[in-house]
C-alpha cells in the first residue's frame, strides 16, 4: 500500500523541475499578455522601470528561486538515497536532481528575455 | 561530397522578384544577413556531425578516447549551448530593431485590408483607396494589416517579413524600401479557393513623387 | 531428463495456447491479443501512408510546372488537407502506436498489454475514423481547410458544406484510439516489466514510449477540445471563434498548436527510441549515456509543450512573449543534441557494423540533423518573419517529419520484420532501396528550401513562370517520384521476405533485448514463462533466457483457471506485487466502437436528436465490458513461481486499471485547464468584448450545486472505508448517486435560467460549456456510484476486493474538484468583465 504511494512519488519527482519550468512559462506569458493588455508597460515605478518590467523580473526571480529549491531538495534525497559526487547513483534520483538542473538552465535560457527586450510591441 | 555539392547550390542563385535573399530594404537586409550567418553555421555544424559519425564508423580508435561523459557534456551541452546563445541574442537584438516601436519621428500609417482575395489599400492623409500599396521610398512606413473575412497574410518578400490579418485584430509591420521600385507581394496565408491568385505590389515613389503618383493610382481604382 | 523437460515444455505450451488462442474465420473480429492488434495497426497505417504517397505524388504532379491545369483549386485543396492529415493522424501517430502495441509486452517481459480490449477498441476506432475521412475523399467532400482547420476559413460562414464536419469527427474519432494507447502504454510500463525490471534496467525504449505516452495524455486533450468547439461553433452556432461575437481565430491557433508541436515530438521519441535499440545492437555495444538519454526525454517531453507560439509568430504577438518561445524552440536543440552525441558515443566506443538497419540510421542521422538545424533557424523570430508559411518550412518539416519517423522506422522494419516474419530480408533489393529513398528524398525536399527562400508561398494550386521557382519545382516532382519508386521497391522486398526470405532459429542480429527471446513468430501468450531481469535488459542474453523460458522455468511457467495471467510489479524497483488476470477475446470492442461510430454519422449528418440513441447503446456497451471482470470471491495471495505469492489485480492496491483512471484523468484535467485557458484568452484577447449581458446566478443556487457535488465525493469516499471495514457501502454510494442527481439538476436548472443565450456571444458559450462540462461529469458520477452498488449486489466487491470502489472515488474526487473549479469561475468572471471591460 505504502509502497505504491512512494514508488509515485519517487517517479513525480522527476519532473519536479520541469513542472516549475512548466509554471513559470505559463505564469510569464499570461502576465505578460495581461499586462500589455492593461497597460502596465506605460505605468512607471521605480525611476525609469515600468510596473510590467517590475512584475515580470520579479516572476523570473521567483521561479529561479522555486527551481533552486527543487534542484536542492532532489539533491537532499538523492543523497538520502546513497548518491553522492558525480556518480550517477541511485538511478531515480539522480534522474530527478539533473533533470532539476536542466529546468533550472532552461528557465534562464527561456524567460530570461524580460530582462532586456521591449514587452508589449 | 554530394553533400557539398548540394550546400553550395543555394549560393546559385538568389534573385528574383519575390526573393528573400534579394532584399530591398532593411528588415529584408537584415533578415537575408542573418540567413547567410545560420547558413554558414548549420553547414559547419552539419559537417561537424558528419566527419564524428564516419570517424566513429570507420576509425572508432581516433574517437574511443573520448569517454562518454566528453561526448554527451561537449558535444551535447556545451557546444550547442555556446551556439544557441550567441544566436538567440543576435535574433533577439535584430528583432527589436525590426518591431513597429514607437519613434521619435512616427512613421506614416497606411492599411491593408484583406479580403477574400483581393487587397485594398487605404492611406491616414488621403482618402480613396488603391489595389497596390504606394510608399514613399527611403522612408519606414506602418503597414496597418486587418481583413474583413477569413486569415490572410501581407508579405512582400524583398521589403520585409509577413505579418497575418487576423479577423478583428490589427497588426502593424513596419517596412521600407530603399529605392523607388515595384516589389512584388503574395497572400502567404492559405485563405481558401482564391489563394494563389491573391497577390499584389507595394509600389515605392521617390519622395517628390509620391504624392501625385498615388493621387492618380487613387483615381484609377475609384473609376 | 531433457525428453522429460521437452514434453513438459510442449504441454505447457498447448495450455498456454489454448488459452491465449483467438479463433479462426469471423472470430478473428473478436481478437484482443497485442500480437494480432498489433500487426493490424502497423498494416492499416501503412495502407494510409499510402494513400498519403499517392497524394503526394498529385501534388508534386500539378506543381511540376508553372500554370498547371491537371486539378483547380477545389481540388488542390482537398489533396493537400488530406495529404498532411493523414499523414499525422493516420499514418504517423497509429504507425508508433502498433509498434508500441506489438513490441512494447515483448521488451517488457509481459504477455500482453495492460488492457487488451482497449487496444481493440482504438483499432476499430481508428479505422472506422479514418475510414470516414477516405469515403468522404472519395465522393469529393473532403476537408479543404488545411490540414490546421484555422478559423473562420473553416467555420460555417466560409465552409459551409460538410467537409470541414468530416474532419472534425472524424480526427476527434480517430484520438479516441490516441489517447486510449497512450493510456494503456503508460500504465504498461509502469506496472506491467518482467519481474526485477526495475526503472534503471528498463530498455531505453521503454523509456520513450513513457515519456510519449505521457505526452500524448497532455498533448492531445488541447485539440479534441478545440475540435468539439469548433464542431459546436459548426452545428449550434456557439461563437468561440466568431470575432464578430466576442470569440477570436486566435484561440483556435493555440488550441491547435499547443496539440500540434508535442505532436511534433510524439512523433519523433518513438523513433529515436529504435534508433537508440538499433545502434548498440550494431555498434555491438550497450547504449552509452543511459541517464543522460533518459534526462534528455523528460527535457523534450516538457520543452515541446513550451514552443507551440513558434507555428504563430507572425499574428501580432509581443515580441517579448515570442521571445519566451524562439528561445524555448532552440533550447530543445540540446536535449536532441544530448541524444545524438551519445548515439555517437557509442558508435565510437564499439565495433561498428554496416547492415541495412544501419544504413537507415545512416539516413536518419543525415537527413534529421539538417532538420533540426532548420528547425533552430525557423525559431529565431525576424528569420521566420521571412519564411514562415513558404516552403522553406515545408523542407524543414519534411526534413524533419521523414528524417525524424520514417527513416527510423524504416531502420525499425527492417530490424524488426525479422521478429515478425521469423525470416531474413535478402539484400539485392534492400540496398538500392534505401538509395531511391535517400537520394528522392534530398532531391524533392532540399530544394524547396530554395524555392521558400524565393518566395514560394505554400498551398498555392500553381504559380506564374519567370519567378525563379521553375526549375527548382521540377527537381522536387523528379525527386518525389524517385523516392516514390523507393518505397515500391521496400513493398516489394518485403512481400518477398514472408514469401521468401530465409528461416532463422532465434536472434538474427545478435541482439540483447527480451524480444529476441522469444520464438519468432511469436506465440499468442508471448513468454511460456515470465523472466527474472537481473540487469540492465539491453544486456541480456536471448538464447539462454529463451530455453529457460520456454522450459517454464520462470514465473507464472504453469496455468490455472483458465486464467490469462501476467505479472504487476512495483513501478520503480520491479519487484512483483500483483498477478494480472487478462481478459479472454469479445467482440465488445468492435460493437462499442460500430455504436460510437453511429454516433460520429448521426453529428455528420446533422440529425442530433438521433444520436442520442448510439450515444446510450455505447453506455450499456460499456457497462458490459465490466461483465468480465472482477472475481466472485478473494483469492488471497496466489503463488506465482520460485516460492513468491501475490495478490491477483482485483485484491492489490495500484492495479493498472487504478493507474488508468489516474492517467484519463489527467488526460481529461488538461482538457479541462485548456477550457480555462480559453475563457481567460477570450477575455483578454478576443474583439468584441465586453459582453453586454453577464451571467446572473444569485449566489443560492451554484453554491448548492458546488455542495452537493462535494457531498457526492465524500460519501463515495466514505463508502470506501466502510467497505475497507466490512459493509454499509451501498448506502452510502446510493446517497452519493442522490447527491449527483441533484448536483446535475441544480446545473441544469443553471443553464436554462441563468445564461444569457448561449450563440449571443463568446463568454456566454464559455459559461455554458463549462458548465455543462460539470453537468455531464456530474451524470457520469450517477453512473458510477450505482455501478458500485451493483457490484457489491454481484458479489464482486468484498474488503480486499475493493478496487472498482477505489477507481469510482477518483472520478467523484475529479468531479467535485473541476466542478467546484467550474462553477466559482462561472461565477467570477461577470466580476472580472465588469470590473475590466475585457483587455481590448
Amino acid at each position: 500500500m505504502i509502497a505504491e504511494r512512494v514508488s509515485a512519488w519517487r517517479i513525480a519527482w522527476m519532473m519536479a523541475g520541469f513542472v516549475v519550468w512548466s509554471a513559470a512559462f505559463v505564469a510569464l506569458y499570461s502576465v505578460l499578455s495581461v499586462g500589455c493588455a492593461f497597460g502596465w508597460d506605460e505605468i512607471l515605478v521605480m525611476g525609469s522601470l515600468s510596473l510590467q518590467r517590475v512584475v515580470l523580473v520579479a516572476l523570473l526571480l521567483v521561479s529561479l528561486g522555486t527551481g533552486w529549491v527543487v534542484v536542492r531538495v532532489s539533491a537532499i534525497h538523492r543523497e538520502a538515497a546513497g548518491g553522492a559526487g558525480l556518480t550517477l547513483k541511485p538511478f531515480v534520483e539522480s534522474v530527478a536532481w539533473l533533470a532539476a538542473w536542466a529546468a533550472l538552465g532552461s528557465t534562464l535560457f527561456s524567460l530570461g528575455p524580460v530582462l532586456f527586450l521591449t514587452s508589449c510591441y | 561530397m554530394a553533400a557539398t555539392a548540394v550546400l553550395a547550390l543555394p549560393l546559385a542563385a538568389c534573385s528574383g522578384p519575390l526573393s528573400t535573399l534579394d532584399p530591398a530594404g532593411p528588415a529584408a537586409s537584415n533578415i537575408a544577413i542573418l540567413w547567410w550567418i545560420m547558413f554558414w553555421g548549420a553547414a559547419a555544424l552539419f559537417l561537424l556531425v558528419g566527419v564524428l559519425y564516419a570517424l566513429a564508423f570507420y576509425r572508432p580508435q581516433m574517437l574511443s578516447r573520448f569517454s562518454v561523459g566528453q561526448w554527451i557534456v561537449g558535444g551535447g551541452l556545451i557546444m550547442p549551448t555556446i551556439v544557441l546563445t550567441a544566436l538567440v541574442t543576435a535574433a533577439f537584438v535584430l528583432g527589436e530593431r525590426l518591431i513597429p516601436k514607437p519613434m521619435e519621428d512616427q512613421p506614416p500609417r497606411v492599411y491593408a485590408m484583406a479580403h477574400q482575395w483581393n487587397w485594398q489599400f487605404g492611406y491616414d492623409d488621403a482618402e480613396g483607396q488603391t489595389l497596390q500599396l504606394h510608399i514613399p521610398a527611403g522612408a519606414p512606413v506602418d503597414v496597418v494589416v486587418t481583413t474583413s473575412d477569413v486569415i490572410h497574410s501581407f508579405w512582400v518578400p524583398r521589403l520585409a517579413g509577413k505579418v497575418d490579418a487576423i479577423p478583428g485584430h490589427e497588426n502593424v509591420l513596419r517596412i521600407e524600401a530603399d529605392r523607388p521600385g515595384t516589389y512584388r507581394g503574395v497572400c502567404a496565408e492559405f485563405c481558401g479557393d482564391g489563394h494563389t491568385r491573391m497577390r499584389f505590389a507595394v509600389i515605392a515613389h521617390a519622395p517628390e513623387d509620391y504624392e501625385a503618383a498615388r493621387a492618380a493610382a487613387i483615381a484609377r481604382s475609384g473609376r | 531428463m531433457s525428453e522429460q523437460r521437452r514434453s513438459n515444455a510442449i504441454r505447457l505450451h498447448r495450455e498456454l495456447h489454448d488459452i491465449w488462442k483467438t479463433g479462426p474465420g469471423l472470430q478473428r473480429l473478436a481478437a484482443v491479443n497485442h500480437n494480432i492488434i498489433g500487426k493490424r495497426f502497423m498494416v492499416a497505417a501503412f495502407v494510409f501512408f499510402a494513400i498519403g504517397g499517392i497524394l503526394s505524388m498529385l501534388i508534386r504532379a500539378q506543381l511540376a510546372t508553372p500554370n498547371t491545369a491537371f486539378v483547380g483549386p477545389e481540388i488542390y485543396n482537398q489533396i493537400f488537407t488530406m495529404h498532411g492529415t493523414v499523414m499525422m493522424f493516420l499514418f504517423a501517430i497509429p504507425m508508433f502506436e502498433g509498434m508500441a502495441i506489438y513490441f512494447l509486452p515483448k521488451l517488457l517481459g509481459a504477455r500482453d498489454l495492460a488492457f487488451p480490449r482497449l487496444t481493440a477498441l482504438g483499432f476499430y476506432c481508428y479505422i472506422f475514423g479514418g475510414s470516414i475521412l477516405i469515403v468522404a475523399m472519395l465522393m469529393g467532400v473532403a476537408p479543404d481547410s488545411g490540414w490546421f482547420m484555422y478559423t473562420p476559413l473553416s467555420s460555417s460562414t466560409y465552409a459551409p458544406g460538410i467537409n470541414a464536419d468530416v474532419w472534425l469527427l472524424g480526427i476527434t474519432f480517430v484520438e479516441i484510439s490516441a489517447i486510449a494507447a497512450a493510456v494503456e502504454i503508460t500504465v504498461t510500463i509502469l506496472k506491467m516489466r518482467a519481474p526485477g525490471m526495475s526503472l534503471n534496467r528498463m530498455p531505453i525504449m521503454g523509456w520513450y514510449l513513457l515519456i510519449t505516452a505521457g505526452m500524448m495524455l497532455v498533448g492531445f486533450p488541447p485539440l479534441i477540445l478545440g475540435s468539439i468547439l469548433l464542431e459546436l461553433e459548426r452545428a449550434f452556432d456557439l461563437p468561440f471563434f466568431d470575432p464578430t461575437r466576442g470569440g477570436d481565430s486566435l484561440l483556435w491557433q493555440h488550441l491547435f498548436w499547443l496539440f500540434g508541436h508535442p505532436e511534433v515530438y510524439i512523433i519523433f521519441l518513438p523513433a529515436a527510441g529504435a534508433i537508440s535499440t538499433i545502434i548498440p545492437v550494431f555498434a555491438r555495444k550497450e547504449l552509452m549515456g543511459y541517464r543522460a538519454i533518459v534526462v534528455a526525454i523528460i527535457a523534450v517531453a516538457f520543452l515541446s509543450f513550451g514552443l507551440w507560439v513558434h507555428h504563430m509568430f507572425t499574428v501580432g504577438i509581443p515580441h517579448l512573449a515570442l521571445a519566451f518561445f524562439s528561445a524555448a524552440s532552440a533550447l530543445v536543440a540540446i536535449p536532441t543534441a544530448v541524444q545524438i552525441f551519445a548515439w555517437l558515443a557509442t558508435l565510437a566506443h564499439g565495433r561498428p557494423r554496416m547492415d541495412v538497419p544501419m544504413l537507415y540510421v545512416f539516413g536518419f542521422l543525415f537527413v534529421f540533423v539538417l532538420g533540426g538545424l532548420t528547425g533552430v533557424m525557423l525559431a529565431m523570430v525576424p528569420f521566420n518573419w521571412q519564411v514562415h508559411d513558404s516552403y522553406f518550412v515545408v523542407a524543414h518539416l519534411h526534413y524533419v517529419l521523414v528524417g525524424g519517423f520514417i527513416f527510423p522506422m524504416l531502420a525499425a522494419a527492417y530490424y524488426w520484420l525479422p521478429h515478425v516474419t521469423g525470416r531474413l530480408t535478402m539484400h539485392r533489393i534492400s540496398v538500392p532501396a534505401f538509395w531511391l529513398i535517400f537520394v528522392g528524398f534530398n532531391m524533392t525536399f532540399f530544394m524547396m528550401h530554395m524555392t521558400g527562400l524565393r518566395g514560394m508561398p505554400r498551398r498555392v494550386h500553381t504559380y506564374p513562370a519567370g519567378v525563379g521557382w521553375d526549375w527548382l519545382n521540377l527537381l522536387s516532382s523528379i525527386g518525389g517520384f524517385i523516392l516514390t519508386m523507393g518505397f515500391a521497391l521496400i513493398v516489394i522486398d518485403i512481400v518477398l521476405q514472408f514469401r521468401f526470405g530465409k528461416p532463422y532459429r532465434r536472434n538474427p542480429w545478435g541482439a540483447r533485448t527480451l524480444e529476441w527471446a522469444q520464438t519468432t513468430p511469436p506465440p499468442a501468450y508471448n513468454f511460456a514463462s515470465l523472466p527474472l531481469v537481473d540487469r540492465r535488459a539491453d544486456m541480456l542474453e536471448p538464447h539462454e533466457i529463451g530455453n529457460e523460458l520456454a522450459a517454464g522455468k520462470g514465473y507464472l511457467g504453469f496455468t490455472r483457471h483458465g486464467w490469462m495471467e501476467t505479472l504487476g510489479v512495483d513501478m520503480t524497483s520491479g519487484r512483483p506485487d500483483q498477478t494480472i488476470i487478462l481478459p479472454q477475446t469479445t467482440y465488445l470492442p468492435l460493437w462499442t466502437a460500430l455504436a460510437i461510430g453511429a454516433f460520429v454519422l448521426c453529428l455528420l449528418f446533422k440529425i442530433y436528436w438521433w444520436s442520442l440513441v448510439p450515444l446510450g447503446v455505447t453506455l450499456v456497451l460499456c457497462l458490459c465490458w465490466t461483465h468480465a471482470t472482477g472475481l466472485d470471491h478473494d483469492h488471497g495471495d496466489l503463488e506465482i513461481g520460485h516460492g513468491i505469492a501475490v495478490p491477483t489485480h482485483y485484491e492489490a492496491e495500484g492495479a493498472p486499471s487504478w493507474w488508468a483512471m489516474v492517467f484519463t484523468l489527467v488526460c481529461n484535467g488538461t482538457l479541462f485547464a485548456s477550457l480555462i485557458f480559453a475563457v481567460f484568452f477570450l477575455w483578454l484577447v478576443a474583439p468584441g468584448w465586453p459582453p453586454t449581458e453577464l451571467v446572473e446566478t444569485g449566489l443560492l443556487p451554484p453554491a448548492l450545486a458546488a455542495i452537493t457535488l462535494l457531498g457526492a465525493a465524500l460519501t463515495a469516499r466514505m463508502a470506501v472505508t466502510a467497505n475497507a471495514q466490512g459493509g454499509g457501502a451501498s448506502m452510502l454510494l446510493l446517497a452519493s448517486a442522490g447527491a449527483h442527481v441533484l448536483a446535475t439538476g441544480l446545473i441544469a436548472y443553471l443553464i436554462a435560467t441563468a445564461l444569457p443565450d448561449p450563440t449571443s456571444h463568446a463568454y456566454a458559450a464559455t459559461a455554458f460549456f463549462t458548465l455543462a462540462y460539470v453537468a455531464v461529469h456530474s451524470a457520469l458520477g450517477l453512473v458510477f456510484a450505482l455501478f458500485g452498488v451493483w457490484r457489491i449486489a454481484q458479489g464482486r466487491v468484498s474488503a480486499r476486493r475493493s478496487l472498482d470502489l477505489r477507481i469510482g472515488k477518483l472520478w467523484h474526487d475529479y468531479t467535485a474538484l473541476t466542478g467546484i473549479f467550474g462553477i466559482a469561475l462561472v461565477l467570477i468572471m461577470p466580476l472580472i468583465v465588469s470590473a475590466s471591460g475585457g483587455g481590448q
